[in-house]
């Protein structure tokens, strides 16, 4: 098993620093899946208690200059395409090893070594402030590898089908109202109608508390059922989607955001889950599943 | 012993108080002709800070040379005395031998005076043979570099490991070839010899030495602004780290290094726990050589090397600790805190005896763990006498029950092989052993 990796872009860099970050708020350990041409990572559920499944995806040929993964499939010839290496890695551990990116980087590598057990190698070159020097940096980050017969209890999640997609504005503002919210009720109800109009609902014995955000964009609309005919009635129809969700899970995924998160959407399916994706640039995107809960 | 001192001044003896109460417990004051001397050391005795303020750095000293001018005084009292240096605008020291207490007064602001007298707990001073001329590599650098260096690592990191050469220096936080667990997150940073301000390495060298208090002194560094000097030598001998400001103040950090064959110093304090509740203070070589694969080494040159650490250990007038350099009684790395004379109880003894005996009679060098217990009577003649046994069963003695704790601790003593460039026994084995020796 080769895999080796690296970014020369220091804005790149950043930016995985950040998804790495927020992977470590979410969770102790994630699982990173390396594809011949994406590398996703999965915070796993059940983890962390109260942690939202959350997957992020990374078009590799996008981010890394050089990437290279090759999986030694001694009997089979085929399976170029479906070559992978699972690992599970604790994303604390690797966030400290990246988190020399924050002094002039020049350029990042990594890459899967086997030392005492099979750890992750970040090189980092760095320039340091006070002497225009190159140093080197280098972190062994301990993984362990996920053996074949466990790989599809990790297969990523499909993006689920939802009747709206609604772009929600920035997400301080979101963070802040649903960590107070969090207080009032357990659960928190998301309602979007195609009219751009998003309300978040906290409901109490006493108080009920809504929050309502207008000319929101909407992505998309898919309805059920219906003929092709007749768009235009279509577009003229009114959806209205609502879903009840745990608040401590959304606000725990709202506060570890570490990105910025200038379009983010929200996909909800009536009553049964929202999605919520991340894009930070073309081909990277963080995704997560908030499950609707029974009032 | 009178002096007093301005605001600035005062804060400065503050800062370094507050450095040295990060790994000391007593702090021993010593005043003479040419000034004060603030001096410490850690619980283990492989480290010591001395702060050395010459006379110009006091705004009046006025000493007799006649009385005895130093003193020790609880690290926690002096820090206390020595927190809230806000308002301070004048600082007066005097040490009282009569009442034996030193007393701190401090003028503060809006008229406020505060006085303190801390008790003086006993008259000792400390000197230690080392000196900085005898190291051959120096490193000097600035704060801020040693800064990046200590940033590099966990906070909780225990040691660190420098590896110089002529090109460049590389900072590690493991020793290769050491035992590690699986979650172990190693580190390392190459830095060039050009970032340095001086970096005269005249032998090539890997030093590894206890963090905490580097980065106390550190700290300290910083607060000053000033370049930090590093000098040592090879692996074993002692490491000092010396920080100066202009004729004023002068700090130095005397610290032991570990040995290239001991394996990583938190293992080993590990190991005194384990050794202490047993109430035996004694490492067997037994059990280390069950660490290290080199174990062509025979226990005499050990003792020897183990020996050589004694010239660089502290010495106290007051002779706290007794290391008599003739008994061959085993200390790694002499500096850390074993007190010989616990061997007196015959049981204990015993049980450590018969645990030797088992590693004599598993272990590859059973005739060199007979030099642990030259010095006591009893047990030279009980050893002698189970060599000769060692083929027999050994079950027929009556104390093997008692031996079922030793082997719960020394587990590792017992088992068939351990070497520790292997993956730890928790990991997944992949490929079973091939060893035909099992």
């Amino acid at each position: 098993m080769k895999f080796s990796a690296k970014i020369d872009d220091g804005q790149y860099m950043r930016e995985f620093q950040n998804i790495v970050l927020t992977l470590a708020k979410l969770t102790k350990e994630c699982v990173i899946i390396m594809k011949k041409d994406k590398l996703n990572f999965i915070a796993n559920e059940e983890s962390g208690s109260t942690a939202p499944l959350v997957w992020i995806e990374i078009n590799a040929q996008l981010y890394f200059t050089n990437y290279i993964m090759e999986e030694k499939i001694s009997k089979d010839d085929d399976d170029d395409d479906n070559s992978t290496i699972m690992l599970a890695i604790s994303p604390i551990h690797f966030s400290r090893a990246l988190s020399s990116f924050k002094l002039n980087a020049r350029n990042f590598k990594f890459k899967l070594i086997h030392l005492q057990f099979p750890c992750l190698r970040t090189e980092t070159e760095v320039i340091s402030q006070n002497s225009g020097e190159s140093r080197q940096i280098v972190h062994d980050v301990p993984v362990t590898v996920i053996p074949r017969n466990e790989w599809n209890y990790y297969d990523l999640p499909q993006i689920p089908r939802t009747q709206l997609i609604i772009n929600v504005c920035s997400n301080s503002l979101l963070r802040g109202l649903i960590d107070k919210l969090k207080n009032i009720s357990p659960t928190l109800i998301f309602e979007a109608n195609s009219m751009g109009e998003l309300n978040l609902v906290a409901k109490n014995e006493l108080t009920t508390i809504t929050t309502r955000f207008k000319k929101l964009e909407v992505k998309s609309v898919t309805t059920n059922g219906g003929g092709n005919g007749d768009d235009e009635e279509k577009e003229k129809e009114n959806i209205e989607v609502k879903c009840s969700v745990d608040c401590k899970k959304t606000s725990l995924f709202f506060t570890a955001l570490q990105v910025p998160t200038t379009e983010l959407s929200c996909g909800i399916d009536d009553d049964h889950l929202i999605h919520i994706e991340i894009k930070i640039r073309e081909g990277v995107f963080i995704h997560s599943i908030l499950p609707g809960v029974c009032v | 012993m009178k002096c007093s001192l301005g605001g600035i001044n005062a804060k400065t003896v503050a800062k370094s108080i507050q450095s040295l109460a990060k790994f000391g417990s007593d702090l021993y004051v010593e005043a003479d002709s040419q000034g004060l001397q603030l001096r410490s050391f850690n619980s283990s005795k492989s480290a010591m800070g001395t702060f050395r303020f010459k006379r110009t750095f006091f705004e009046s000293y006025h000493i007799v040379e006649a009385n005895e001018n130093y003193c020790k005084i609880g690290m926690k009292a002096a820090l206390a005395v020595f927190k809230n240096m806000q308002q301070v605008e004048r600082c007066d020291i005097c040490i009282m031998p009569e009442s034996s207490k030193l007393q701190i007064q401090f003028s503060c602001r809006l008229e406020t005076l505060k006085n303190a007298l801390i008790s003086i707990v006993d008259e000792e001073n400390i000197s230690t043979p080392v000196s900085v001329e005898e190291a051959n590599n120096l490193l000097v650098g600035s704060y801020k570099l040693f800064n990046d260096i200590s940033n590099n690592f966990n906070t909780a990191e225990v040691e660190i490991t420098l590896e110089v050469n002529s090109n460049g220096l590389t900072a590690k936080n493991y020793i290769e070839g050491s035992r590690v667990n699986d979650r172990f997150m190693r580190s390392q940073l190459k830095l060039s010899s050009a970032e340095f301000e001086s970096y005269n390495i005249v032998q090539e060298s890997a030093i590894t030495f206890s963090l905490k208090e580097f980065r106390s002194f550190l700290a300290f560094a910083e607060s000053l602004g000033e370049n930090i000097s590093l000098h040592f030598d090879q692996a074993g001998g002692p490491i000092i780290m010396m920080i100066k400001k202009l004729d004023f103040i002068e700090c130095s950090l005397i610290m032991s290094t570990l040995y290239p064959d001991d394996i990583s110093m938190y293992d080993e304090l590990r190991e005194t726990e384990v050794n202490e509740r047993m109430s035996v203070t004694v490492k067997t070589p037994g059990s280390h050589k069950r660490k290290h694969s080199d174990s062509e080494m025979t226990a005499k040159t050990q003792y020897s090397k183990r020996t050589l650490s004694e010239q660089y250990t502290l010495s106290t007038e007051a002779a706290l600790f007794q290391f008599d350099s003739d008994k061959s009684v085993p200390s790694t790395n002499c500096t850390r805190n074993l007190t010989p004379p616990d061997l007196r109880t015959d049981d204990n003894n015993a049980d450590v005896l018969l645990a030797t005996k088992e590693l004599a009679s598993n272990g590859k060098n059973s005739t060199n763990i007979s030099i642990t217990f030259e010095n006591i009577e009893t047990a030279r003649d009980m050893i002698s006498q189970d060599k000769d046994d060692e083929d027999e069963a050994i079950a027929q003695s009556p104390q093997r029950k008692e031996t079922s704790k030793l082997r719960r601790v020394f587990t590792r003593c017992f088992e068939n092989t351990y070497i520790p460039k292997e993956p730890s026994p928790n990991s997944q084995v992949y490929v079973p052993n091939s060893d035909t020796e099992d």
